[in-house]
């Protein structure tokens, strides 16, 4: 009895939803565009969090265009779910942030080829079906990050590693041209690498043993995978009296670029990973109103150092 | 017996190994670090211990210690107090669903916290917006002293898990409450009979436990200086392997609080080693699950 009860509530508040959240008849006299934007995830991952506001800040400006998210939580399954789903709401333009690019290129393919424009943002998929494709590139961060940390120590010197996630395509891109770059200098040495998995407590931890392993005088700098990590380990060095030694992350991380700005030097640099979303929103838009768009748009890292911090740098920004 | 020796043992040996490995691992400097480090397990693990041994178990204490970050974030303009009053308030509240839940739906508590391990989840995404909330250097330097500070050469982390350990242990050893839920764990009916109120009991088991993981997550946003809803991701299974290695029972009734600590000291110590001694780190998963493997077989109650 209580069960029938639960099952007719429940029914209820179904019908309800949807008679709720389901458009109604579109408006004849104004053509509101629906951009659907499938994320990845956003809920483990800042950045992707700060790219979906990145889209969301730039499609406000549009009165008469609406975005629905979804949020796939790192499941690619879910992901190629989801942009079902989106397709099915009706949308005019895909923007997608894929996790993997090969799973997710069929769905992506059909998508394109039933007619809707997608732009695909971050990360490439594995076929040319798609409209434009806007991101910045880890291999870029990776090879600049090699070259700045052999000029800044001038061919000669003993580097740790921070490493993110094993087998996910950031760490590996911003680990493999890094040390492409270094290896042309064998007076650079990668004396200890740990991986953190973009976690700032085990970069904490990890640097604790490592500094334990490798007395003063016998690390120059650390090169991390990201900033979170990097200001995991700035405390510890901080905290040990470790300061001759410097540090390198990922990300222009807005706390990162506080450090970098301090007095203390031990922060020098970061790399920028710009958000693609303002931009696909914008490239979105001509799309819509007929216009060609590039179907590459790449946008680049910037070093960014004590020099030039202050250009990059914004209080008000959530990363 | 040899049970409860051999994981001294298994202790002793693997710090042996440790020096040998690795000259630098009996330094001072180097066995606070180590304390340090597996302070927050250590907590959540002895927390974790006390439903072990009602043969239940809570899967929600990594949950529990990112929604207690992120609602420390959240307070951090409200004093250092208050951002470890709303620390544990957050275990205790999530520590009392559970219980709750456990005993009116009568529902394995594997499940029970199953849900809740991913409801708090979300609820601590939710309340972030996803993002880390970072203290500002002012405030993160009146709270750091949780994670970071020392009383003496002491980190204060390793003072307040030694204080947690005690009472804990005197909880269970001494005092009713200790022996009820231990006899939960053994045989539910006598406890029954016996004219023990054992939803009480149960649901002050969950409490203590979400309380310990809420005192983690202050701990390890003191660290970080952070809220961060990701915290404690996993921390669930850390928590569990110290209390099992160190001879709790997941069946419930054996074990106890000194066989936890030694857990998740053995766990600390080999992250250390690895680390000390340059190990690969896809190398070092390896060997941690193996050594794990081989604590429990050899500490394994023997039926």
């Amino acid at each position: 009895m209580r069960r029938g009860v639960l099952v007719a509530a429940l029914t209820v508040v179904c019908v309800l939803f949807t008679a709720l959240t389901t458009p109604g008849p579109a408006g004849a006299a104004k053509k509101t565009y629906i951009l659907g934007l499938s994320q990845d995830n956003i809920a483990g991952d800042p950045w992707r969090a700060g790219l979906v506001k990145n889209v969301l800040d730039e499609a406000a400006k549009y009165p008469n265009v609406k975005v629905i998210v979804t949020d796939a939580m790192g499941n690619t399954d879910k992901q190629i779910a989801d942009i079902e789903d989106l397709v099915a709401q009706k949308i005019d333009v895909l923007l997608v942030s894929p996790a993997e690019a090969k799973p997710l290129t069929p769905i992506i393919s059909k998508v394109f080829r039933s007619g809707i424009p997608v732009i695909v943002l971050d990360r490439e998929i594995a076929s040319d079906d798609y409209t434009t494709f806007i991101g910045a590139s880890n291999v870029e961060i990776g090879r600049k990050a090699g070259e700045f940390i052999a000029s800044y120590l001038k061919g000669k010197g003993n580097i740790v590693e921070i490493q993110g996630s094993p087998g996910a395509s950031p760490t590996i891109d911003r680990r493999e041209p890094m040390r492409q770059v270094i290896s042309k200098y064998p007076g650079i040495k990668i004396v200890a690498s740990a991986v953190a998995n973009y976690d700032q407590l085990q970069a904490i931890a990890a640097m604790e043993d490592i500094l334990q392993a490798h007395p003063k005088g016998t690390i120059d700098l650390v090169y991390s995978h990201d900033d979170s990590m990097a200001l995991g380990v700035l405390k510890v060095l901080k905290e040990r009296g470790r300061t001759e030694i410097k540090i390198v992350g990922c990300d222009g991380q807005k706390q990162a670029l506080e450090a970098i700005m301090s007095e203390d030097n031990i922060y020098i640099a970061t790399f920028t990973y710009p958000f693609p979303g303002a931009l696909g929103v914008k490239v979105a838009m001509a799309v819509l109103n007929g216009k060609t768009v590039p179907k590459r748009i790449p946008m680049t890292s910037h070093l960014i150092t004590k020099e030039n911090v202050i250009e990059f740098y914004d209080p008000n920004s959530d990363f | 017996m040899w049970a409860k020796a051999s994981l001294y043992i298994g202790l002793l040996g693997l710090v042996i190994i440790a020096g040998v490995v690795s000259p630098v691992f009996f330094s001072r400097a180097n066995i606070i670090n180590l304390l340090r480090q597996v302070t927050v397990n250590a907590i959540v693990a002895v927390g974790q211990t006390f439903p072990i041994l009602t043969s239940g178990i809570d899967l929600s204490v990594g949950s529990i210690v990112g929604l207690s970050s992120v609602a420390i974030g959240l307070a951090r303009y409200y004093g250092v107090w208050a951002m470890v009053a709303v620390g544990l308030i957050v275990g205790i509240a999530v520590g009392l669903l559970n219980g709750v839940m456990i005993v009116k739906t009568k529902a394995p508590p594997f499940v029970i916290t199953l849900g809740t391990m991913v409801i708090m989840r979300g609820l601590a995404l939710l309340l972030s917006k996803g993002q880390p909330l970072y203290m500002e250097p002012q405030i993160a330097r009146r709270f750091d002293f949780l994670g970071s500070g020392n009383i003496g050469f002491m980190p204060i982390s390793v003072v307040v898990l030694c204080l947690v350990a005690f009472a804990a242990h005197f909880v269970l050893q001494s005092t009713p409450f200790g022996r009820y839920l231990r006899g939960l764990g053994g045989n539910r009916e006598a406890i029954r009979l016996a004219g023990i109120n054992v939803d009480r009991v149960t649901v002050l088991v969950y409490i203590v436990c979400g309380c310990l993981a809420g005192l983690g997550g202050v701990i390890a946003s003191s660290r970080i200086s952070c809220g961060a809803p990701m915290l404690g991701e996993g921390f669930e299974l850390n928590a569990i392997a110290a209390a099992v290695i160190g001879g709790t029972s997941l069946s419930g009734g054996v074990g106890g609080i000194a066989g936890t600590l030694v857990g998740a000291l053995i766990i600390g110590i080999i992250n250390n080693m690895l680390n000390l001694a340059n190990v690969t780190p896809y190398f070092q998963m390896i060997v941690k699950g193996l050594i794990i493997i081989g604590a429990v077989t050899i500490t394994a109650e023997r039926r």
